[in-house]
């Protein structure tokens, strides 16, 4: 008997085909965990019919009629994809009763494969926050401690990864929402490059930065199920086909690998630099050139975040208008009350801030000083990035300033939250495939993680270059 | 610089369709101070040499313009809140 705890997707995959073990088994055994730790408030929703897809499979299987690649395999998708028939809320109260009319290309692309969606995750509102505490349903905590945030936004499925709620999970990542959590809660979060998943059906929060992509419990398995996820989608014009792969890497020898200079003086001067040593230490030793790169124009990727994110924030927001999404304020009258009655109720402290930051940036008077310039830092910042890497392989950074902070530690100050992406904006202003993985825990057991990226389209390089560095660190 | 007056706040609250309270307007001036702060490096950034939408991904490689089928009305109305027939409800917006 296949035991079904730390189970992998490739894995269960092959299990659930080979008629190792049911989907039914797998289903009921995800179902189980999440009743175990509903406290931890990582799902939303069950969804009810889950069961009955499973055994539908499973009757396939039997019958040896063909099945996709994901056959009954369980999978939980963050609250802000699109899934026909079943409800999505962004973890807004604005959403709280809204119904899929269609389901997300990405989603779709697993449901094809004939996975199954057991469960929607928690999420910061919108997408909006780095703790999973700015949902309007209640933080999810963290996988190894209730007094810890889960991270965010896609808290929940980083969570639902660790308890063996499923083996793998959807997330989305606009400045570190995939990976940051990940990171949190021990379980490998890859946030792809920009274009090489589709974005229709999942809710926009910056429609330049947004990215899907897979939380897994190991790298070969974030390959795996991003086999499936990327793909040309006719309903997203940003969609780009990735190369094919002609890397050759196959050791840790003579690759040459990044460490930004700016980054680096961050990190010394955090708690847990020991652990980013300790890796850099084990590549040398396994013949990797180290180089270090002088970027001074890092420091300036977080700013022009939080201008670019907001100003697409304020504009995407705009369609919640009391009008075509569920929720219209009771006591509106004329069609003005409709739009800010309507708002002022269903949008939470965080959103309100961010598309009050992003009228501000797009107001006449502050436009050029702040967007504009905001978005000529961006490109500044890719051309920096083109440059890097012709002369490195990869660049590595830690995923993250520490380990999960406690809950309420940092939601009186906003822009405290916000340094929090220090160490995973650049990937989305660059447009760059990242990956965060495990890396050992602080002093007092809470995961921490490592962060590797390499160059636009490279996806499959920096998979590769995972995959060898987690072989040094057994992930 | 780098400050917003409470009147100010409520402007940009009115220009994003939100209505604050008293106390709500206090707290987010306060705030903004800190968030203005935050994003101050940007504006002070030469970067003129820079096309701000410049982009990797070309777009020539546009589709035909052919009717396809789409949401039916009725799915589109699903999750409105007011609807009467085929149409969203809203409250009388002539005189």
């Amino acid at each position: 008997m296949v035991s079904l705890k730390d189970i992998t997707t490739i894995k269960l995959a092959e299990a659930i085909k080979s008629q190792q073990i049911s989907s039914e088994q797998a289903v009921t055994y995800y179902l189980s965990n999440i009743k175990k730790y509903e406290h931890k408030n990582a799902v939303l929703e069950v969804f009810e019919d889950a069961l009955l897809k499973a055994k539908e499979i499973d009757k396939k299987i039997k019958a040896r009629e063909s099945v996709g690649a994901l056959a009954g395999v369980p999978f939980i998708i963050k609250d802000n994809m699109l899934c026909y028939g079943k409800k999505c809320t962004c973890a807004s109260k604005f959403m709280e009763d809204f119904v899929s009319p269609y389901t997300a290309t990405a989603v779709d692309r697993l449901l094809k494969q004939d996975a199954i969606v057991i469960a929607r995750a928690n999420m910061d509102e919108f997408a909006m926050g780095g703790s999973c505490e700015h949902s309007a349903f209640g933080a999810c905590l963290n996988a190894v401690s209730d007094s810890h945030v889960s991270g965010g936004s896609s808290g929940g499925s980083a969570v639902a990864v660790a308890l063996n709620m499923c083996s793998f999970a959807l997330g989305s990542d606009t400045g570190g929402s995939i990976r940051q959590p990940a990171s949190f809660n021990g379980v490998v979060g890859f946030k792809p490059s920009y274009g090489t998943v589709s974005r229709f059906g999942l809710v926009a929060f910056a429609s330049s930065l947004d990215q899907i992509g897979p939380i897994t419990k190991t790298i070969g398995d974030a390959e795996f199920v991003y086999s499936f996820l990327s793909g040309i989608d006719e309903h997203d014009q940003t969609t780009i086909s990735l190369p094919i792969s002609n890397s050759k890497i196959s050791s840790l020898k003579g690759l040459k690998i990044g460490i930004i200079k700016q980054v680096l003086e961050i990190a010394q001067n955090t708690p847990n630099y020991s652990h980013f040593k300790k890796i850099i230490d084990v590549l040398k030793n396994c013949g990797a050139n180290i180089q270090i790169i002088d970027m001074k124009e890092y420091d300036l990727a977080l700013p022009a975040y939080y201008i670019i994110a907001p100003s697409e924030v304020a504009s995407n927001l705009g369609r919640f208008d009391g009008i075509k999404y569920t929720k219209r304020a009771e006591q509106a009258k004329d069609i003005g009350s409709v739009y800010t009655l309507s708002r002022t109720e269903g949008f939470g402290e965080e959103v309100k801030r961010r598309i009050m930051l992003g009228n501000f940036c797009l107001s006449s008077g502050y436009y050029d000083a702040y967007y504009k310039n905001a978005k000529r830092v961006q490109k500044l910042l890719k051309n920096k990035f083109d440059e890097v890497f012709k002369s490195v392989d990869a660049i590595i950074l830690p995923t993250t300033l520490g380990g999960a902070f406690k809950l309420n530690e940092k939601t009186e100050e906003p822009t405290s939250m916000w340094a929090e992406d220090m160490f995973t904006i650049f990937a989305n202003l660059a447009e760059l495939p990242a990956i965060s993985i495990p890396n050992g825990k602080t002093a007092d057991g809470m995961p921490l993680g490592v962060q590797v990226a390499c160059k636009k389209l490279d996806d499959l390089k920096l998979l590769k270059i995972a995959s060898l560095i987690g072989g040094v660190l057994n992930v | 610089m780098a400050k917003l007056t409470e009147k100010e706040i409520s402007h940009l609250a009115s220009l994003s369709a939100l209505s604050l309270s008293d106390e709500q307007v206090k707290k987010y001036a306060n705030e903004f101070e800190s968030i203005l702060n935050f994003v101050d490096k940007i504006s002070k950034t030469d970067t003129l040499s820079f096309d701000m939408f410049a982009r990797e991904i070309e777009f020539d490689d546009l589709r035909e313009d052919e009717q396809k089928q789409s949401l039916s009305t009725s799915e589109v109305l699903k999750n409105a809140p007011k609807k009467r027939k085929e149409f969203f409800n809203v409250p009388k917006v002539v005189e």
